[in-house]
């Protein structure tokens, strides 16, 4: 009988799917490797408006588990870095993009370029 | 045979209610050893957390966990605390407190709320992390405005006691004025020379220090408040019907006059700390707008900048066919020291900028050409952003309105 | 007490007095064709269902009334005139023909969180707001049916449409416009003394749907609903202008003893889905759903001096949600990404059943389980309940008069909770959602008690092709979240 359903009218495939990785990466004109980032990383889901922040960085990337869609993410704090001298280099940043889309199954990277604030 | 029927459909009936109709309790695991940590910037230093709270709220269940500052521990600029059996599940985290904090030698203070939904709290992931913004609070001083042309009076004549200079908190932190210093350029702007040794992309070449004292927290200027820095801080209608009253000015110029023929009033407000004048009169901004100013934070004591800081630039002076070798000796002030800084000059004359072009690559004016009458009463005041912010590119030709109306005679 | 036994009195009497109730009324409301209504889905099976033609118009009323919401989004009462035509007719010993008109204009009062018609088709797919209120409807309703039998096959074929208008004339200003269009053709063969029937079924569903609002001092928030309190925020707010379509397949087959003794058995498997697109934006799609549903009856039956069913109904509804992802604007459109099943919900009825009934006189037994889930994905909100249940009705037809037949129904009624689950994110709710779904959760995990009573009188006329009736039907509905329901039809009519 279910198959006859199914033959007739196309069965639903239900999209169980709703999870994706998105791994943010700041990067600057300042240096190439930027070392550390400190700073709170917000996704804001455009079609949900739900706000999702992290600010569990490792290096220069933070990776969070999102609802595939697309999104609005904002950055700002602080990256350090070694310059050629050796020394410990800090500046203050802002980062944005108005969209993203976060819909890749598996991995989804986005690159953000830091704003220096000073 | 259908009683058979009946009660085998009904034992089917039975069963299959059985396996659906009992449920477990949901039991919720707890979380051992979880911890919630508070970052502060990494660039700030000789932090102090004060007035913490932070609560945790389970998102399903709407308990919430509070805890206060006593209970955290530092580490750094790092803030955390252990927390013993939170139940599994998502939660809201906020934070809120006040820091102190030094920030590129500049001492600040800040409100902070920070708080970070939907985070999942379990066994495979006990921890939580919230990171506090940072904020600008370096070069948060900007010079917003100067009036240096004076008024005139009844008569249409100059009446110069009544310059003033603004400076301003342009950031969003509470900040503390003391230690910065007022300087005015050693070089005019019409005239420009082969200066050696040539250190203008290192430091400013200055004639003047008047610097705001204090005890390093004397002088808090909330975010987007300003300081008037008067030459006399009097009220100058007294003298001049078209002046304006300055005696409610946050800080004065004051000079002990070596000439009792040119004394200067100590008016009603507190005198800055005189460290370096090149006259030993009374001081005043260049009428014409021919000096450069600046603002910078002072990183030494008087004592030592005097002994440390002079040097002598050599030049060669030309007039039609001659030439002379001339040396000035004066002082300097590193420009990693200055805050802001704003070129003046007039359009007929200017020749060159006196200040670094990381620190000014324009210049701004009242007056047109030397001397120019319609000058008076005339300000440089910064431009603002939609937001009220002042703008500062670095570019006082963009950044301020020449010829402006002062806004003590607004 | 003594009243009772005064009834009791009274309806022996009648009793012994009764002679032979009119068939036709009989055949059309006795609980015993419950064993047989299910299959008369196939229009082949349903030429059979009356011996005698018969025609009825009727003016009816249909009176709700709750002390509290039972659904907010379908008010807490109605008011339901209506006027209409339906009949019977055998043309022959092969070939049966049906219909019906119906008109229906009337009000549904107190409409919360809701503000698009339809919305136990279109659920939780709906437009909706904080403010509701009282809605009007007017309905038109036909179908017709034609059956016959060619070689050893029975044929059947019938088209059921309904159109129907519902909105509100105050500020939030509801219009739904609805078009329902049902075709079903099917077929039947007796075959090892059974009669086996296969149907099929298309429909097609419209609606369009917006909110207007004439008060000058604004408006106020549409939300396009998403299921368990949750709503598409993007384009909530002044997107107030929908369009629904869908509609679906279903097959149908059963097997009926000829002889109306014996097993018998029936299957009905139906899937409709609807889409819900934003008139704005060039059409954009947000929302699918997909409803999925099949029932089930085997029983065994005997009619001699006495009737006897025995049966097992086992029913499962399936809906799953698609949310559409709008993607970057483009000229006033947003292209749809993909798009992720966000919402679920089931629904089981399990029960077991007999019926038991002498010449004049019927008793039914329900004993059996229900059960309805749903299920939001993300952020993770849940709402479930089950309940074991009871149903007992009884019925009665007198001819106090020759001319005369009297049938009188009774029903009580209880469900008793056995499980109840709520999760939801409270700590993010809002107030009023937060009161919304704590309502819908009180309300579906709550026992019911009802009780139930009909009478329906027929007279034939000094002709006796011509009669005239009246019937009153009312029931009470007590709930365990501190709520009654009062439900009352009345209809008078003519019957030839």
């Amino acid at each position: 009988m279910a198959a006859i359903m199914c033959m007739l009218s196309a069965c639903h495939k239900e999209e169980d799917d709703i999870f994706a990785f998105a791994t943010l990466a700041i990067t600057t004109d300042v240096a190439e490797n930027i070392e550390r980032v400190q700073a709170q990383a917000v996704f804001t889901n455009i079609n949900s408006r739900k706000v999702t922040t992290t600010a569990d960085f490792n290096g220069n990337t933070v990776t969070v588990e999102l609802l595939r869609g697309p999104y609005l993410i904002s950055i700002e704090g602080v990256f350090s870095y070694h310059d050629n001298s050796g020394s410990v280099v800090m500046h203050q940043f802002r980062a944005q993009t108005d969209y993203a889309e976060i819909m890749d199954k598996s991995q989804n990277l986005i690159t953000l370029k830091a704003i220096l604030l000073d | 045979m259908k009683k058979n029927f009946f009660i085998s459909m009904i034992a089917m009936l039975a069963i299959a209610v059985s396996f659906v109709a009992c449920s477990d309790d949901d039991s919720v695991p707890t979380v051992k050893d979880s911890t919630l940590t508070i970052e502060t910037p990494m660039n700030l230093e000789q932090v102090v957390l004060s007035n913490l709270n932070a609560t945790i709220t389970n998102v399903k269940t709407n308990k919430a966990y509070t805890f206060t500052g006593e209970q955290f521990t530092q580490n750094g600029n790092d803030f955390s605390i252990l927390l013993n059996d939170v139940e599994e599940g998502t939660y809201n985290v906020s934070a809120n407190g006040h820091l102190d904090f030094v920030l590129g030698g500049v001492a600040g203070q800040k409100d902070f709320d920070v708080k970070s939904d939907g985070v999942s709290i379990s066994r495979q992931n006990p921890n939580v992390k919230v990171s506090v913004s940072s904020f600008t609070a370096k070069g948060g001083f900007v010079i917003s405005e100067i009036f240096f042309t004076g008024t005139t009076t009844p008569e249409g004549e100059q009446y110069g006691n009544d310059q003033y200079m603004v400076i301003t908190n342009n950031s969003d932190v509470t900040l503390y004025a003391d230690s910065i210093a007022v300087l005015e350029s050693e070089f005019l702007t019409i005239d420009k020379q082969e200066y050696d040794p040539d250190i203008m992309s290192e430091a400013f070449s200055v004639d003047a220090v008047y610097m705001i004292p204090g005890n390093g927290k004397s002088v808090a200027v909330e975010p987007g408040k300003q300081l008037v820095l008067a030459i006399n801080a009097v009220n100058h209608k007294e003298a001049n019907a078209n002046s304006f009253d300055l005696s409610n000015a946050d800080f004065e110029f004051y000079d002990e006059s070596s000439n009792p023929n040119f004394t200067d009033p100590d008016g009603s407000a507190q005198n800055l700390d005189k460290w370096y004048c090149y006259t030993a009169t009374v001081f005043g901004f260049h009428n014409r707008g021919f000096h450069s100013y600046a603002i910078a934070r002072m990183h030494e004591t008087k004592e030592n900048w005097l002994q440390n800081y002079a040097y002598t630039a050599a030049y060669t002076w030309t007039f039609m066919e001659y030439t002379f070798d001339q040396t000035k000796d004066t002082f300097k002030v590193p420009n990693s020291w200055i805050l802001d800084g704003v070129n003046l000059s007039v359009e007929s004359d200017w020749q060159w900028n006196v200040l670094d072009a990381s620190i000014d690559k324009g210049w701004t004016y009242c007056g047109k050409i030397d001397k120019d009458k319609t000058r008076y009463n005339k300000s440089v005041i910064r431009k603002t952003d939609a937001n009220g912010k002042y703008i500062d590119t670095n570019d006082s030709a963009n950044d301020f309105e020449a010829e402006a109306v002062p806004s003590f005679l607004k | 007490m003594s009243r009772i036994i005064i009834l009791l009195i009274i309806l022996s009497t009648v009793t012994a007095q009764a002679q032979e109730p009119d068939s036709a009324v009989v055949e059309r409301s006795s609980l015993w064709r419950a064993t047989e209504q299910a299959a008369w889905i196939n229009p082949a099976i349903h030429k059979d269902a009356f011996r005698q033609s018969r025609t009825e118009i009727s003016v009816s009323l249909s009176q709700r009334n709750e002390s509290k919401p039972f659904t907010p989004e379908l008010g807490d009462g109605h008011t339901l005139p209506s006027l209409e035509v339906n009949t019977f007719l055998r043309l022959s010993e092969r070939t049966s023909v049906w219909g019906s008109a119906a008109y229906m204009n009337g009000t549904v009062r107190n409409i919360k969180w809701n503000s698009t018609s339809d919305y136990e088709k279109l659920k939780p797919y709906i437009l909706a707001d904080t403010i509701g209120g009282d809605t009007k409807k007017e309905g038109y309703y036909f179908a017709g049916a034609y059956a016959t039998e060619l070689n050893k096959f029975a044929l059947g074929a019938e088209l059921l449409f309904s159109a129907e208008h519902e909105y509100r004339d105050r500020d939030p200003r509801m219009r739904g416009i609805t078009t329902d269009l049902t075709m079903r053709a099917g077929a039947a063969r007796e075959i090892a003394r059974h009669k086996l029937g296969l149907s099929l079924e298309g429909n097609i569903y419209k609606q369009t749907n917006n909110v207007d609002f004439y008060n000058e001092l604004g408006v106020s928030t549409e939300y396009q609903m998403t299921g368990l309190g949750t709503y598409y925020a993007r384009f909530s707010g002044d997107k107030r202008r929908l369009y629904f379509n869908g509609g679906g397949l279903s097959i149908a087959a059963s097997a009926l003893p000829v002889s109306g003794n014996g097993l018998y058995a029936d299957i009905l498997l139906r899937q409709r889905r609807y889409h819900r697109v934003l008139a704005d934006y060039n059409s954009m799609p947000l929302t699918d759903i997909y409803d999925e549903h099949i029932a089930a009856n085997v029983g065994w039956k005997r009619s001699a001096n006495s009737r006897t069913a025995l049966f097992l109904h086992a029913e499962h509804t399936r809906r799953s949600g698609d949310e559409r992802i709008g993607g970057k604007s483009e000229v006033n459109s947003y292209p749809t990404i993909g798009k992720l099943t966000m919402y679920k919900s089931r629904f089981t009825d399990l029960h077991a059943g007999a019926i038991y009934g002498r010449k004049t006189w019927n008793t039914q037994l329900n004993l059996g389980y229900v059960s309805q889930e749903e299920q939001y994905a993300y952020p993770k909100r849940e709402l479930s309940a089950a309940h074991l249940f009871a149903l007992a009705k009884g019925q009665i037809f007198l001819q106090p008069g020759k001319a005369t037949t009297l049938r009188i129904d009774a029903q009580a009624a209880f469900y008793a909770n056995i499980d109840k689950k709520i999760d939801m994110p409270f700590a993010d709710l809002s107030i009023p959602i937060t009161d919304y779904v704590n309502h819908k959760y009180d309300f579906t995990k709550a026992g019911i008690t009802s009780f139930g009573a009909g009478i329906r009188a027929d007279h034939k006329l000094k002709n006796p092709k011509y009669a005239v009736f009246a019937e009153l039907n009312a029931a009470t509905d007590i709930s365990a979240a501190h709520a009654s329901r009062f439900l009352l039809n009345i209809s008078l009519g003519a019957a030839f």
